[in-house]
């Protein structure tokens, strides 16, 4: 492997034709780019009509450029909060079996985070849902549900989401340990919940009762009170 | 000269210096060695992304996975999120498709037959980040847009085993080898797109931090309590920083840097002067961001992005000494 000295040798510029063509082809990459980052959030009737003009969100959906790249890494709003499936099981031999996913020590960080969006994507259809803006509620659950009673050679048992909820800075400075203790019963809200059965060969998930909103910041009377 | 004629004339004096304008930024050559630095670092972050799907490949993919394809397809709607592992789903195929996805990216970040290999590299990414859209996050689509834009350059052309190959079959033949064409019109093109599309993330990211105040539960990126939000999530932070509760202005510090250092990242770092202290700025701020958030791939990517804006002449001083001089000039 070798790396450049100095000189000034250059390859032969474009013909005018092909500058043209080749400007052409960026106008039409960057315009998609834009149409990708003002649309993907709530936008006008303008911006939306956009995403309309022919082969922009099919080239933008295919090179995963669909964004709008607004990483805002933390609002602190519902669902600003780490997730995890939890899975009470049960087998044909009437064994009992907690499953988590992602388990606390899965290494490398990459891994836990996959499964961790995982979940994060639960919650989010959850929410959508209790808004009416979900079509797919249900589906993620559905497939975790499926491979979690395929890999413990279950016939049932109960699977939910968990948010852990964000500790404010007065409660890291309580003296109490039970509110400094972010790891606490009262840190965790139940925002998914489904009984698990199998009928026919097929896996059957049954919502029980809905919990509360998911305000991520845990108050005094925060928490369901399971760790 | 009538006023319609001179009007006339200032328009056709602004295209020109318009279009010269534009002919000097996308089409004057350069030197490709900041795409060969980078299709390294991309290589190998797509690597390892690749290498940690291995143990769940099944769990995810498989026939009975938490990710059936009808399922994804549902969700993601019709669309041109295409993917190959969308038509695999038993072990072996699903095995022999990972394993050939590795040599395509080892090929790739090594530099070995570069040109195809970049291409079947994005290919690659592509499809994992299509296949399972709920199990990518941020690094994903920054990565995806770096492997895109560096299979327009030649960025096999340093640091490559496309060229110690070139350099050896010369020296076996006794010819001097091919000159190197160090400028490039293509290797222009695509660092600054690159450039481009990296200014646009940093200002839509501070966009979404400081518009987002207003849409949404809380204004923390004004406020400055958002890092603190962040230091609070448990099972995400690689350093527990819970302590700084006693210094809420290290904190508020902290929140404005990252939200302004973003705003002006993407404002003023085309500006020459205002480039090496914000690309200073923006390491230390993505390094501090990995200890408390935990997204490691994320903000290792975004550091090595920013390399698109180190000069090409800064690079080679620092790496100099590592290849040294190319005996083909």
């Amino acid at each position: 492997m070798t790396l450049p000295s100095n000189g000034d040798s250059q390859d032969a510029l474009p013909s005018q034709g092909a500058r043209t063509a080749i400007s052409f082809l960026l106008f039409l990459h960057l315009f998609a780019l834009a149409v990708a980052v003002l649309s993907n959030r709530p936008a006008s009737g303008l911006l939306q009509g956009l995403r309309r003009v022919p082969a922009v969100t099919e080239y933008l959906q295919l090179l995963n450029m669909d964004l709008s790249y607004r990483f805002h890494l933390m609002l602190v709003d519902d669902l600003d909060m780490d997730f995890f499936i939890e899975a009470d099981l049960q087998t044909p031999e009437g064994e009992r079996r907690q499953v988590v996913l992602p388990a606390p020590d899965l290494k490398p960080g990459i891994r836990y985070r996959r499964q961790e969006r995982l979940a994060w994507q639960v919650a989010s259809q959850t929410l959508l849902a209790r808004s009416g803006a979900s079509p797919g509620d249900g589906l993620v659950p559905q497939a975790i549900a499926t491979t979690l009673l395929a890999e413990n050679g279950a016939i049932g048992g109960v699977i939910r989401c968990r948010g852990h909820l964000l500790q404010s800075p007065d409660q890291a400075a309580s003296l109490d340990p039970a509110v400094r203790d972010p790891y606490a019963p009262r840190f965790y809200r139940t925002v998914y919940e489904a009984n698990v059965r199998i009928s026919d060969g097929e896996v059957l998930l049954v919502r029980t009762g809905e919990r509360g909103e998911t305000a991520p910041v845990a108050d005094e009377t925060e928490g369901d009170g399971t760790p | 000269m009538t006023a319609a004629s001179t009007a006339t004339g200032a328009f056709r004096e602004l295209g020109e210096r318009f279009g010269n304008a534009w002919n000097r930024f996308w089409f004057t050559p350069a030197d490709p060695l900041p795409l060969c630095l980078l299709r390294v670092l991309a290589g190998s972050m797509a690597l390892y992304l690749h290498a940690t799907y291995t143990p769940d490949l099944l769990r995810f993919f498989g026939a009975n996975g938490l990710l059936p394809v009808e399922t994804v397809r549902q969700l993601r709607g019709d669309g041109f999120a295409l993917s190959y592992l969308d038509y695999l789903s038993g072990g072996t195929e699903l095995r022999v498709a990972h394993v050939l996805g590795f040599v395509v990216l080892a090929c790739f970040t090594l530099g070995f037959f570069t040109r195809t290999a970049s291409v079947g590299a994005l290919v690659v990414v592509l499809s994992y980040i299509h296949r399972g859209p709920w199990l990518t996050h941020l690094v994903e689509p920054i990565l995806a847009f770096v492997l895109i834009y560096l299979c327009l350059a030649p960025c096999g052309r340093y640091l490559s085993i496309d060229r110690w190959l070139a350099l050896r079959n010369a020296a076996r033949r006794g010819v001097p080898p091919a000159s190197p064409e160090r400028q490039s019109v293509a290797a222009n093109v695509a660092l600054r797109l690159l450039q481009i599309h990296l200014a646009l993330v940093y200002l839509m990211m501070a966009a979404g931090k400081l518009s987002g105040a207003a849409l949404e539960a809380g204004p923390v990126w004004w406020t400055g309590e958002a890092l603190w939000w962040l230091i609070a999530k448990p099972e995400s932070r690689l350093v527990d920083l819970t302590g700084l509760h006693q210094h809420p202005y290290v904190i508020n510090a902290w929140t404005h840097a990252v939200a302004w250092g973003e705003l002006a990242f993407g404002l003023l770092i085309f500006n020459r002067w205002a480039r090496p202290p914000l690309l200073a700025l923006a390491t230390v701020l993505w390094i501090s961001l990995a200890a408390v958030t935990g997204f490691v791939p994320f903000c290792a990517t975004m550091i090595f992005a920013n390399a698109a804006f180190i000069s090409p002449a800064a690079l080679r001083r620092w790496f100099g000494g590592l290849g040294g001089a190319d005996p083909g000039r």
